[in-house]
């Protein structure tokens, strides 16, 4: 029971400080989940963080990691379609490459597949890649840039 | 005369197995609602009902901002997955009532009138997700919060035959 308790103790800690020290500077919760998921293996799905693993074992870094990409998950998955449209506009423009060139890409390679933990059920999955598709529209359109191999939609006056 | 006899024998037969059936059966509920722990089902999420079928911000918003060919592209978007989610909760209301007869046959108490309640259950589910496909091709998944909500106490009715282990609710209703 003690060492239940004491584990739960270390997560709690690790989560927060997960939260204070890193996730809190990141601006949205787009960012958050992008961030998360470059902590983990594409190969193994395992989360690594050599700072927290340090500090809180190896174990307890994972669970931690895992759980808050999969609340930044249900966050983004749960934002409402202008809410979301806003946080990758200001994801996109943060970048040092031309708007346009990132958009492109965005909407071309769907780089945004691999930011959802493991086991996301497929339709909490699919809403998100389709609030993203639909996003990523609406920033080309108002955002009056030219993207390459597109002529159905035309820029808003 | 043979034959009069044979069919009150035959009717007294069914009489009394009906009678033994609702007697002996009344335990059934407690067997029902014990969990199975060989299979799980995958309920679809119930947090994005609420989006794909009444959601009135995104699409005011998508009224406003979007040009028509967007709006086209948000229509679609919204149909397939509200197609996508009705086939998700037919599919886990099959696998519940098959999961719960599997069990019904194995076990020597039964009570008709939870099987018919079960029956007829999964048979109002079919009917509106077959009624919710229609409507859904027909004019897109908006305005039909008030069936998907009938659906989703019908699959909920059903889940509680099978126990809580044999299901699992999707990480984003766990909020």
């Amino acid at each position: 029971m003690l060492v239940a308790s004491g584990a739960k103790d270390t997560f709690e800690a690790a989560l927060a400080d997960l939260q204070n020290r890193t996730l809190a500077a990141l601006p949205n919760t787009l960012s958050r989940l992008v961030y998360l998921a470059s902590t983990r293996d594409y190969s193994t799905g395992r989360y690594f963080h050599e700072g927290m693993a340090w500090r809180f074992g190896q174990e307890t870094t994972e669970a931690v990691l895992a759980a808050a990409h999969r609340t930044s998950l249900r966050d983004l998955v749960m934002s409402s379609l202008p809410d979301l449209a806003a946080q990758i506009e200001a994801y996109l423009r943060a970048k040092e490459e031309p708007l346009e060139l990132v958009l492109d890409v965005w909407r071309r390679l769907h780089p945004y597949r691999i930011i959802i933990p493991l086991n996301t059920d497929p339709l909490s999955a699919e809403m998100l890649f389709s609030n993203i598709r639909l996003a990523l529209e609406f920033v080309k359109c108002h955002s009056a840039v030219p993207v390459a191999g597109s002529q159905a939609v035309q820029p808003r006056p | 005369m043979i034959e009069i006899f044979l069919y009150t024998s035959a009717g007294g037969l069914l009489v009394a197995f009906i009678v033994w059936l609702v007697f002996h059966g009344f335990s059934r509920t407690e067997t029902a609602l014990e969990p199975i722990a060989s299979t799980v089902i995958e309920l679809p999420p119930r947090a994005l009902a609420d989006r794909i079928f009444s959601d009135t911000v995104d699409a005011e918003f998508v009224a406003k901002n979007f040009p028509p060919a967007l709006l086209e592209m948000y229509r679609r978007e919204r149909r397939s997955l509200a197609l996508a989610w009705l086939k998700a909760v037919h599919h886990a209301g099959v696998q519940l009532y098959r999961l719960h007869v599997s069990v019904a046959r194995g076990s020597s108490i039964l009570n008709p009138r939870v099987e018919l309640q079960v029956a007829c259950e999964l048979l109002g589910l079919l009917v509106i997700c077959y009624t919710l496909y229609a409507l859904v091709w027909l004019r897109g998944p908006h305005s039909l919060s008030r069936l998907v909500g009938r659906v989703l106490s019908l699959t909920t009715q059903l889940s509680l035959y099978v126990g809580p282990a044999s299901f699992r609710q999707p990480e984003i209703d766990r909020a």
